[in-house]
């Protein structure tokens, strides 16, 4: 009896965690790339086992599911994803190997390289980014932190000091 | 219910657990080698507790798991930041020395090492994971995880229509 539970509940993560894929492709197919990120992603994977908790009491609630096990098995495959798409999406190094993929024979030297993915792109391209998501703020050329940025930028030096981290970067 | 705040509760400790082991063993902190002891004790601390409050069927032992992979690589994913974030070492750098333009941005990326600095860091960072191999100014992707790897993300771009990313 309990292996068949637990055969169900993580048939019930695994089932969510599909569906939640599916909603995360369509919809990233459909909107503004501005409305693209992680807090999107939160909201389909809520609203992906919202979905699924309907569907088994529609259709099958005599089965019973340990939610107590599906949800944190669920969140660990969002969790787990959300790392993989962000490192997609921001990850210098996956660029780097992007850009070699694409590249003849898979490689360059590093003018071509930079060229394609270059210092300057890398932080124009960023710094705009955060600007948009009001971390900087520019003025006449410049870049200062916003209030929400100095606070976090604190928080990584003091980390740092905790950690006794040097050389990062 | 209780097995999740427990779980939680030990899970405000891994910083201290990391810095704790990492100091007694005297390796670095952000060394992946310090990262699995410090793991598998969190690991153990986890499954002690909910031995203690009698919590051992399989579906608990698979929410512990659960719970136990989803707040390390919660953690694990923060103190990447922290090491390797480009964007928050922008900000430091930026708060370090009030406002920077974009020349400057370039040229004090992480503590004045520039951004020259970080391409060769992440492709020797590369290198050594055996993704890429390095002779003088070539970068020669690896088979085969390499050639996967870069696949894999060109094609998660398109399917997703995402940006070049990076």
């Amino acid at each position: 009896m309990d292996f068949l539970e637990i055969m169900l509940t993580i048939l019930f993560g695994i089932f969510t965690f599909i569906l939640f894929l599916i909603f995360h492709v369509l919809v990233w197919r459909m909107v503004n790339p501005k409305c693209k990120g992680p807090q999107l992603l939160a909201i389909l994977a809520v609203g992906s086992y919202l979905l699924s908790l309907i569907i088994h009491w529609l259709y099958c609630s005599e089965i019973n599911i340990r939610h107590y096990a599906a949800l944190p098995l669920f969140a660990v495959l969002v969790m787990l994803y959300s790392h993989l798409y962000v490192g997609v999406d921001r990850s210098v190094s996956i660029r780097i190997l992007g850009e070699l993929y694409q590249a003849s024979q898979g490689k360059l030297d590093l003018d071509q390289l930079k060229s394609r993915y270059s210092g300057e792109h890398m932080i124009e391209h960023r710094v705009k980014l955060m600007c948009a998501e009001k971390w900087l703020v520019k003025k006449d050329d410049r870049f200062y932190c916003t209030n929400k940025a100095i606070w976090l930028a604190r928080i990584t030096l003091a980390i740092k000091k905790f950690y006794r981290l040097e050389d990062t970067g | 219910m209780t097995l999740i705040i427990i779980i939680s509760v030990i899970s405000l400790f891994i910083p201290f657990l990391h810095v704790g082991l990492s100091r007694l063993i005297k390796w670095k902190s952000n060394s992946m080698k310090t990262m699995l002891p410090v793991f598998l004790f969190y690991f153990f601390l986890c499954f002690l507790a909910a031995a203690l409050v009698g919590r051992y069927t399989a579906p608990d032992i698979l929410a512990i798991c659960s719970l136990v992979i989803f707040f390390w690589f919660g953690y694990m994913e923060a103190f990447s930041m922290i090491c390797r974030g480009f964007s928050l070492h922008i900000i430091v750098d930026i708060l370090q020395n009030r406002s920077l333009s974009l020349i400057e941005i370039n040229e004090n990326y992480a503590d004045g090492k520039g951004i020259e600095w970080l391409l060769r860091k992440r492709l020797y960072d590369l290198r050594d994971l055996r993704l890429v191999d390095i002779d003088g100014d070539i970068v020669k992707i690896r088979r085969p995880f390499g050639l996967l790897i870069g696949l894999a993300g060109l094609l998660m771009k398109r399917v997703l229509k995402m940006g070049e990313g990076g």
